[in-house]
């Protein structure tokens, strides 16, 4: 989102403009969405959880600072819903996994390259799933949602650097995951700047 | 196959996730279309029953402000 845009959505919304608010809706409702099912691993906890999230904007959008990075804002207080929300009841363990949500119809070139292609990204998201909470979270907002990781590390309530091993470990045990399933293709592996 | 981490970060972004409910979405839409109408009701009653505040304390002050200048009159003719 751009950066005059966002700041001028952020004073319409704090004048409680309905039309302002459509247009942050848009840009992320899914974005959260897709977040927070990928953290709690099912559908409808992730739908209470959004909801929050936008009923939090709407409640306290009188008291936004004119320069509040919107996307920000909303992942920071999604991800503490997400955490009070594990605390409350351990929604970590809940194996409800909507499965059947997760894999929606893609058509493919082939079945050959579909099956090969669905069989990785069931693995891929097998093994993101599998992951701790704080790297899975890690991986999900920079290599997802597309944040930068000093974004990612605010969002998440750490320092860049502290960010940066997170992301980096998280990234070891997810290669570390598929090179078990086969995926990864040799072991030397290049390294590059994120 | 993966090679490396600009690989393992494509597939990332490319993996399938499943999109909300678009019923969902309206009905979340509706609600909190409802909740900013009624904050924004709220904060007008709020600024219209500040600005009546203010105006009656202005009559009173403007009141009381008349009655001490025809008080002293009063007493300025008397002595």
């Amino acid at each position: 989102m751009e950066r005059e845009l966002e700041v001028s959505l952020v004073r319409r919304l704090r004048a409680g403009d309905t039309a302002a608010f459509d247009d942050v809706y848009s840009a992320f409702n899914s974005r959260l969405f897709r977040f927070l099912n990928r953290m709690t691993r099912n559908r409808h906890v992730a739908e209470d959880l959004v909801e929050e999230t936008w009923l939090r904007l709407v409640s306290g959008c009188e008291d936004l600072d004119e320069d509040t990075r919107l996307g920000a804002w909303l992942f920071t207080v999604a991800r503490n819903l997400y955490i009070s929300s594990c605390r409350a009841g351990s929604r970590q363990q809940s194996c409800a996994i909507d499965f059947l949500s997760l894999w929606p119809d893609v058509l493919s070139p082939s079945p050959l390259s579909a099956a090969v292609s669905n069989q990785f990204e069931e693995c891929l998201d097998a093994a993101l799933a599998a992951l701790p909470p704080i790297y899975r979270e890690a991986l999900v907002l920079v290599g997802i949602e597309g944040f930068r990781p000093a974004e990612a590390a605010a969002i998440c309530g750490v320092g860049a650097e502290a960010f940066r091993q997170r992301l980096s470990r998280a990234r070891a045990l997810l290669r570390e995951q598929l090179k078990t399933e086969g995926w990864i293709e040799r072991p030397e592996w290049k390294k590059v700047s994120r | 196959m993966i090679k490396n981490d600009d690989d393992l970060f494509g597939a990332l972004a490319d993996l399938p996730a499943p999109a909300p409910d678009p019923e969902w979405e309206s009905r979340l839409r509706a609600r909190c279309h409802r909740e900013l109408a009624r904050k924004v009701s709220r904060r007008q009653r709020a600024r219209l029953g500040a600005r009546l505040f203010d105006l009656t304390a202005a009559l009173a002050a403007c009141l009381y402000l008349l009655a001490v200048l025809h008080f002293a009159a009063r007493v300025a003719g008397g002595g």
